[in-house]
C-alpha cells in the first residue's frame, strides 16, 4: 500500500540501492539514541520530486517517508556554499528548477518550462567565468559530512512528530522547561540593555499556532541527535551541528519556494500585463513572509536549534579546533538566501509575462512531450 | 486499474468515510501533513464503476462550498477540475493509465 500511496502522490524515480541501504543504518542509529516508547514507524525510501520526507499513517501501519532527492538537493546547496564563484546566481539557478519542477507537477507545463529555461540561464552566467564547483578534495569531504548531519536531522525530526503523538504531555513540559531556558538565557545576556529580542520571541510565541510546540521538539530532537550521531560516525563536530542548522534553513528555504510555486500557479491564468506584473512582484514579500506572517516563528526556531547546539556542544568533548560553523551559517544568507528570497523575482520580473507564459503553454501543448521536455530542461529525465 | 490520490481537509474525514464504508477494499485513508504544515486527509482511491460517481460526488461537493481538493495521479495534480466535469476526468483518468 505505501508504494501505491507514494507513486500516486509523488512522481518518482528509484532510489539509489547504496544509498537506501545507508538511510536504514542512518534510521537504526537515530532509534537507538532515541528512547523507545513503542514501535517505531518503518522507514520507506523514495526519490521523488516533491523533495519531502514525511510521517504518514496508512490504517493501523505508520511509516516514516525518507526521500532521496531531498539529500541530493542539500548536497547541491551545500556545494554552493563552497563555490568558487557565482553563489547568488547558482542559488538563483536552483531555485528556478525547484519552481519549474513543482510547477511541472502542478500540471503547469508553460511556466514550468519558463522556470526550468530560467534556471539554465543562471546556470550559464554562473559558469561564464569557469567551472564554479572545482573543488578541492578537502571541501568535498565537508560537504559529505554536512549532507549525513542534515540527513539525519530531516528523519530524526520526522521521527520526533511519531514521539510526540504517543508523549505529549511529556514532551510538551520537557520542551517548555528549554524554551523557557533560552529565554532566561537571553535576559541574562541582554541584562541592562534593550531586551527587545526576547520580546520578539515572547509575541512570536504568544501568537503562535497550537502546533507550534510539536515543530520546536521535533527541531530539537531532529538537531541534537543529528549532531551526535554524525559527530560519533566522524563527522567534525562544527560540521555536524552546522549541518543540522543549514538542514532548516534550506528547508525552510524550499518553504519559499513552495509559496513562489504556488503564488506563480494562481497567478499563471492572470491575462492583463499590468495586473500580472504588480502581483508578480508583491510575491517578494509573500515568498518572506507568506500570507499568514509567521516568519518570526521560523526565526524563533532556528535561534532555538543554535541555542539548544550551542549547549549540547559545550558539554560534548571535542577535538575541533576549526570551528567554521557560523561562518558557514552566516554566509549562507548572502549567498543563497537573500538572492532566492529578495532579488529573483526582480531577476525574472522583465522577462515573464501573461504573453510569454501563454505562449509556452500553447508550445507545450502542441508537443506530445512537453513534459519530458520540461523533465529534460530540469535534469529530472537524466 | 488506475489509481488516484484526492487530498481534503481533514475536517471531513467522518463525513467522507461514512459515505466510503463499503468501498474498504477499493479506497484507504492516509494522514498527513500539506507543504503549509497543516494536516490532510488523503484517499487512495482505485478507479472504477462503482468508486467513480461516490468519488465524483464528494469531490462536486467540495468544489461547490470552495473546500480544498486536489486530485493527483503519478504525482501529477489534475487541473481543470470543476464541479461540471468531475465524473468525465475520473472516467478519463480510469482509461488512461
Amino acid at each position: 500500500m505505501i508504494e501505491q500511496y507514494l507513486a500516486t502522490s509523488r512522481r518518482t524515480r528509484s532510489p539509489t540501492a547504496a544509498l537506501v541501504a545507508q538511510y536504514a543504518k542512518h534510521y537504526q542509529r537515530i532509534i537507538a539514541h532515541s528512547v523507545l516508547i513503542g514501535p517505531n514507524p518503518e522507514l520507506c525510501i523514495t526519490y521523488s520530486s516533491d523533495r519531502k520526507c514525511e510521517l504518514i499513517t496508512i490504517g493501523e501501519a505508520d511509516y516514516l517517508v525518507y526521500d532521496q532527492y531531498l539529500g541530493q538537493s542539500f548536497s547541491r546547496l551545500n556545494r554552493i556554499q563552497y563555490a568558487r564563484h557565482g553563489a547568488p546566481l547558482l542559488s538563483q539557478a536552483f531555485a528556478s528548477k525547484y519552481v519549474g519542477e513543482r510547477l511541472l507537477s502542478l500540471g503547469l507545463t508553460g511556466p514550468a518550462a519558463f522556470f526550468a529555461l530560467s534556471a539554465q540561464r543562471f546556470l550559464q552566467n554562473a559558469e561564464a567565468d569557469g567551472d564554479p564547483f572545482e573543488l578541492p578534495e578537502t571541501v568535498e569531504v565537508i560537504r559529505h559530512g554536512l549532507t549525513a548531519s542534515q540527513e539525519l536531522f530531516v528523519m530524526a525530526h520526522e521521527l520526533a512528530h511519531y514521539h510526540w503523538r504517543l508523549d505529549r504531555d511529556n514532551l510538551s513540559k520537557e520542551i517548555t522547561h528549554h524554551i523557557n531556558a533560552f529565554l532566561g538565557y537571553n535576559a541574562k545576556r541582554a541584562a541592562g540593555d534593550n531586551d527587545s529580542q526576547n520580546e520578539y520571541y515572547k509575541e512570536s510565541l504568544h501568537q503562535a499556532p497550537a502546533d507550534f510546540l510539536e515543530e520546536v521538539f521535533a527541531d530539537d530532537f531532529g538537531a541534537l541527535i543529528a549532531s551526535k550521531i554524525a559527530s560519533m560516525a566522524g563527522v567534525p563536530m562544527w560540521q555536524a551541528t552546522a549541518g543540522a542548522v543549514l538542514a532548516f534553513k534550506y528547508l525552510r528555504l524550499f518553504r519559499h519556494l513552495e509559496i513562489l510555486a504556488h503564488s506563480v500557479a494562481a497567478l499563471s491564468t492572470e491575462t492583463d500585463p499590468e495586473i500580472f506584473k504588480r502581483r508578480f512582484l508583491a510575491l517578494k514579500d509573500d515568498i518572506w513572509d507568506g500570507p499568514s506572517g509567521n516568519i518570526r516563528l521560523f526565526q524563533f526556531r532556528e535561534h532555538f536549534i543554535r541555542y539548544r547546539l550551542r549547549t549540547a556542544h559545550a558539554q560534548m568533548p571535542t577535538e575541533d579546533a576549526d570551528n567554521g560553523g557560523p561562518r558557514l551559517i552566516a554566509e549562507y544568507d548572502e549567498k543563497t538566501e537573500f538572492p532566492v528570497v529578495f532579488d529573483l523575482v526582480d531577476r525574472l520580473e522583465g522577462s515573464l509575462g501573461p504573453e510569454v507564459l501563454e505562449a509556452l503553454t500553447k508550445g507545450m501543448r502542441a508537443r506530445n512531450d512537453g513534459v519530458a521536455l520540461v523533465d529534460r530542461l530540469t535534469g529530472w529525465s537524466m | 486499474m488506475s489509481q488516484i490520490l484526492i487530498e481534503l481537509d481533514l475536517e471531513d474525514e467522518a463525513e467522507v468515510r461514512t459515505e466510503l464504508q463499503n468501498l474498504p477494499n477499493d479506497v484507504s485513508f492516509i494522514e498527513s501533513k500539506r507543504f503549509d504544515g497543516a494536516l490532510a486527509l488523503q484517499l487512495l482511491a482505485m478507479l472504477n464503476t462503482v468508486t467513480i460517481p461516490l468519488l465524483a460526488k464528494i469531490i462536486i461537493e467540495r468544489i461547490r462550498a470552495n473546500r480544498h481538493v486536489v486530485i493527483k495521479k503519478k504525482g501529477m495534480v489534475i487541473s481543470g477540475l470543476s464541479a461540471d466535469n468531475a465524473i468525465k476526468v475520473l472516467s478519463e483518468l480510469a482509461k488512461n493509465d
